[in-house]
């Protein structure tokens, strides 16, 4: 398989399950900031 | 008091099942290896971040903010916008109608898989299973051998929707989307381990960077992303409408869209290296194996899974488990879009709408398990899609953008969101996507009026493809003029109804 097809396959999955992730990773983080927010009204 | 979800995850999973469907399989795959392979990919990014997710993060924020299925969210917009919501509305009943079609065929052929009953020849035994006639208008009566594949499927969909949103579909794409990831780790795990694989991936990402000089190209990323995300056709208006209002909107876009487009490509991956198995055993080129659609599912993958070293059985069990997984969470979402139109501007409870809705879908779907069923189905499926949602999603974003005010959906949009969106949000949806959007739907209709669509008779296209147009535009009006419940489009929930929401529970 030629390199640049490598390349190119891995930023498709990389670029977007990564995006995926670091999305998730925020939404995440935001959801447990808001409870502890809240919690501690 | 409205249904809602039961937790962001619950919505993400439902939106996400929804955008995945039969199209991330069987038709990327293809349309990416056919438009310059790895190429292709700088298009279609571009087009994730121009198109599918500012138009997301629209219906979103239409759905949760006007709070309702989209006739009525879009009538709370601007009462001379409801007429496009039931246009959206018609669009999605005649999908539901014929979509349920093809999850009837994995059924059958998740039970073929146990023997490969397809034999030698899966292609012949598919046109002898469907009892396919010679064209569109010669129904050749009910087929039999449909009819519990079909019972069952129906049950399925009709339990899901009766029990709702939180009981309902969030149960049932809890369950359906962690199935739907395994059994495709699985398919591409195997693909991935098969000789002649590695001539399947160079076929489907070797770049051709000149592909990109061609503007067909271009016009077939957003069409993908357009189509591949459920947008422009009520669902997703409907969906958000059960959210709190005090909910990140923004991110949830990104996520619904990458996860949505890295399953295609992760999916591709698999259809693309057990195509290079196939190629490899017959001594042939991936190109001459390549296909896309119901050929693709029903005809060269049943051929591949034969030919499959071992455990054949499982690995046919794996793709049309997740054809129809895919399908069904689908599905339920279609059903759920024109529900929550009826609902939501009719006197009708939740039990009822479902009803109205399921009951003249069930009887219009025998059509598509007659023996024309496929012919049929080929015809209405390429108009609704290539010109009903086509139409919608052009009028919708030339609607909000130029006609109401996009801003105030910005700033509504980023008031519960983790990150801002800024002005590109606005400008995409007002210059490129409508741009796009708008050649792609007068290209599709030129197409169709000058060349009429595959190798159909022009009387066939008439009675089955622009009738459905007319089917659309005819009850969009008829719905729109239609009286419903007192003060359903006259208000969006006052200030203090919405203060009472935000302090709802944060999910």
């Amino acid at each position: 398989m030629s390199t640049s097809a490598v390349v190119m396959m891995m930023i498709g999955c990389v670029g977007l399950w990564g995006g995926c992730a670091l999305a998730i990773t925020i939404a995440v983080k935001a959801s447990r900031k808001e409870k502890a927010a809240s919690a501690g009204k | 008091m409205r249904d809602q979800w039961n937790s962001k995850l619950g919505f993400l999973l439902a939106a996400i099942g929804s955008a995945v469907g039969l199209g991330n399989i069987w038709r990327f795959p293809y349309v990416a290896a056919s438009n310059g392979g790895g190429a292709f990919l700088l298009p279609y990014f571009f087009a994730i971040i121009t198109a599918g997710i500012p138009i997301l993060i629209m219906e979103y924020t239409i759905g949760k903010t006007y709070r309702g299925g989209a006739p009525v969210a879009l009538a709370r917009i601007n009462k001379k916008f409801e007429w496009l919501g039931w246009f959206q509305v018609m669009v999605a009943f005649l999908i539901l109608v014929y979509y349920l079609a093809i999850i009837v065929w994995t059924v059958s052929y998740i039970g073929f898989s146990f023997t490969q009953a397809w034999g030698k020849d899966p292609t012949a035994f598919f046109l002898k299973y469907l009892g396919l006639s010679e064209n569109p208008h010669t129904l050749g009566g009910i087929r039999t051998n449909l009819i519990v594949p079909f019972l069952g499927v129906w049950a399925i969909a009709a339990v899901i929707m009766l029990k709702g949103i939180s009981k309902g579909i969030e149960r049932a794409c809890q369950i359906a989307l962690p199935v739907l990831f395994v059994l495709i780790v699985i398919l591409v795990v195997r693909g991935l381990t098969l000789p002649g694989a590695v001539d399947g991936l160079e076929y489907m990402f070797k770049p051709k960077w000149a592909a990109l000089k061609d503007s067909s190209v271009w016009v077939a990323a957003y069409g993908q992303i357009f189509y591949s995300l459920s947008i422009a056709f009520a669902i997703m208006i409907a969906y958000s409408s059960y959210l709190p209002r005090k909910t990140d909107v923004v991110n949830s876009a990104f996520i619904t869209a990458t996860a949505n487009h890295g399953f295609e490509v992760f999916a591709g991956i698999g259809v693309f290296s057990i195509m290079g198995y196939m190629a490899f055993q017959q001594g042939t080129t991936v190109e001459q194996i390549a296909s896309s659609g119901v050929g693709l599912a029903f005809m060269t993958f049943p051929t591949a899974i034969s030919s499959l070293p071992a455990l054949n059985a499982l690995f046919g069990i794996c793709f049309f488990g997740a054809l129809f997984t895919a399908g069904i969470t689908s599905l339920v979402s279609i059903s759920q879009a024109v529900v929550s139109g009826m609902q939501d501007k009719f006197e009708l409870n939740h039990k009822k709408a479902v009803i109205t809705v399921l009951v003249p879908a069930f009887l219009l779907s025998f059509l598509f398990i007659t023996g024309a069923g496929l012919h049929i189905l080929d015809i209405v499926d390429a108009f609704t899609n290539q010109i009903g949602i086509a139409v919608a999603g052009v009028i919708e974003v030339v609607l909000i953008a130029w006609f109401f005010n996009p801003e105030k959906l910005r700033k509504e949009a980023n008031e519960f969101s983790n990150f801002k969106i800024g002005k590109w949000w606005t400008y995409s949806l007002k210059f490129i996507t409508v741009l796009v959007l708008g050649f792609m739907s007068i290209m599709n209709i030129k197409t169709f009026l000058v060349e009429g669509y595959g190798e159909y008779a022009k009387f066939d296209i008439t009675l089955f493809g622009w009738s459905s147009i007319a089917i659309i535009l005819i009850g969009a009006t008829i719905f729109t003029l239609m009286k419903g419940k007192p003060g359903y489009a006259d208000h969006i929930p006052s200030e203090e109804v919405r203060e009472k929401e935000a302090e709802e529970e944060v999910i």
